[in-house]
């Protein structure tokens, strides 16, 4: 493991957190609670659920990071409870209409338009550059300006499938993965958690899990 | 249209897993990247259905169910005993899944090795691939089942299908 990374201790990780939860009070104009829970080691036969019931379909955002910290980002929540979260950010009020609802179910593709993909992974970028911007800041100052993250990609599927995309490259040298996740509750009545999931890269889960 | 009815009760095979079940047990499993190979005797009315992860496991003698070459033969193995004879014959497969969730540079092609790798290995032992459903950008809800081979599928906002 990289000396930089070993510095990336839990309080950094969780001040990186707290950071993403006030950047996403800022841009809904509401109040955000962060209820940060402590990294956890997860086999690759048990991360089936890491996103929820496997069978459930949830959209999700993910940006990949490379630098000297390397890992995936990923922002999730509920497919209905992200739908009107879009709704309150393109201005047509909080919450789903009945129909939307229907939509969503039934028919998930259909509800994700061009538009609410993106006001989507808008949200998915500004949460996630505080995130890694708080984790620059705790890196070496040579080092803090090569933390790069792609741009965010945003799929609406099963939570099972999806788990799958995000473990397959991990699963080829490890056994276990590491996952760090905190949630973000909204205080009104757009009540909800996002969970904000980080799972380390390559050399941050080499070492000494593979047994 | 006919309704399709879909096994009362069915296993669920999870990430890197293999399961084996006699008719009227039926088998499920939701599907990305990785593949799921079902093999089913229909003499015996035994199937079973692996969930496999990655194409080759280089060796490792761990987590058989996570590679195509060592979930399948353990898959046979298994089916064997449950069946009570060595069936590799009999037997005949259908697969599904190897989708292309994210264009991405590191994962792009696991969906599509798995496949390659899936084929190889049946060929290699003879086993013919009756039907087949892969790629594309979704996932996949995929219900065996074993009283009569069929394999259905569901993709998101989609409707049920049988491959």
């Amino acid at each position: 493991m990289p000396d930089d990374v070993m510095k990336l201790s839990e309080t950094d990780l969780s001040q990186a957190a707290r950071k993403a939860a006030a950047s996403l009070a800022s841009w809904i104009n509401r109040p955000v609670s962060l209820v940060w829970k402590s990294p956890d080691k997860i086999a690759i036969e048990d991360a089936g659920n890491m996103l929820g019931d496997p069978e459930a379909i949830v959209p999700i955002c993910i940006l990949e990071v490379s630098g000297p910290i390397t890992g995936r980002l990923i922002l999730v929540n509920d497919a209905a409870t992200i739908a009107g979260f879009v709704n309150m950010i393109l201005g047509v009020g909080a919450g789903v209409t009945a129909e939307q609802v229907s939509l969503i179910r039934d028919n998930p593709p259909a509800f994700w338009d061009e538009l609410a993909r993106s006001a989507a992974l808008e949200t998915a970028n500004i949460v996630a550059c505080a995130f890694l911007n708080a984790l620059a800041a705790s890196l070496p100052p040579e080092k803090s300006h090569g933390l790069l993250p792609s741009p965010p990609r945003f799929a609406v599927d099963y939570a099972g499938s999806l788990v799958q995309f995000l473990l397959a490259e991990f699963a080829m040298r490890t056994d276990r993965i590491h996952v760090i996740e905190s949630q973000m509750m909204l205080d009104d009545r757009l009540r909800s958690d996002w969970r904000l999931i980080w799972i380390p890269g390559e050399s941050e889960t080499a070492s000494g899990e593979n047994k | 249209m006919i309704p399709i009815d879909l096994p009362e009760q069915c296993l669920n095979v999870g990430i890197g897993q293999w399961k084996v079940a006699q008719s009227p047990v039926g088998l499920r499993a939701i599907l990305g990247s990785c593949v799921g190979v079902a093999l089913y005797d229909r003499f015996g009315k035994v199937g079973g259905l692996a969930h496999i992860l990655l194409p080759d496991s280089r060796g490792s003698k761990d987590h058989a169910g996570r590679y195509a070459d060592t979930a399948i033969p353990a898959m046979i193995d298994e089916l064997s005993r449950l069946r009570g004879a060595v069936i590799r014959s009999s037997l005949v497969a259908r697969i599904a899944g190897g989708a292309s969730m994210f264009e991405t540079t590191s994962t792009l092609a696991i969906g599509e090795c798995n496949h390659e790798a899936v084929l190889r290995i049946l060929g290699e032992m003879k086993i013919s691939v009756v039907a087949s459903d892969i790629g594309g950008e979704l996932g996949r809800n995929l219900t065996f089942d074993t009283r009569n081979g069929k394999i259905f599928v569901k993709k998101t906002g989609g409707r049920l299908y049988e491959i």
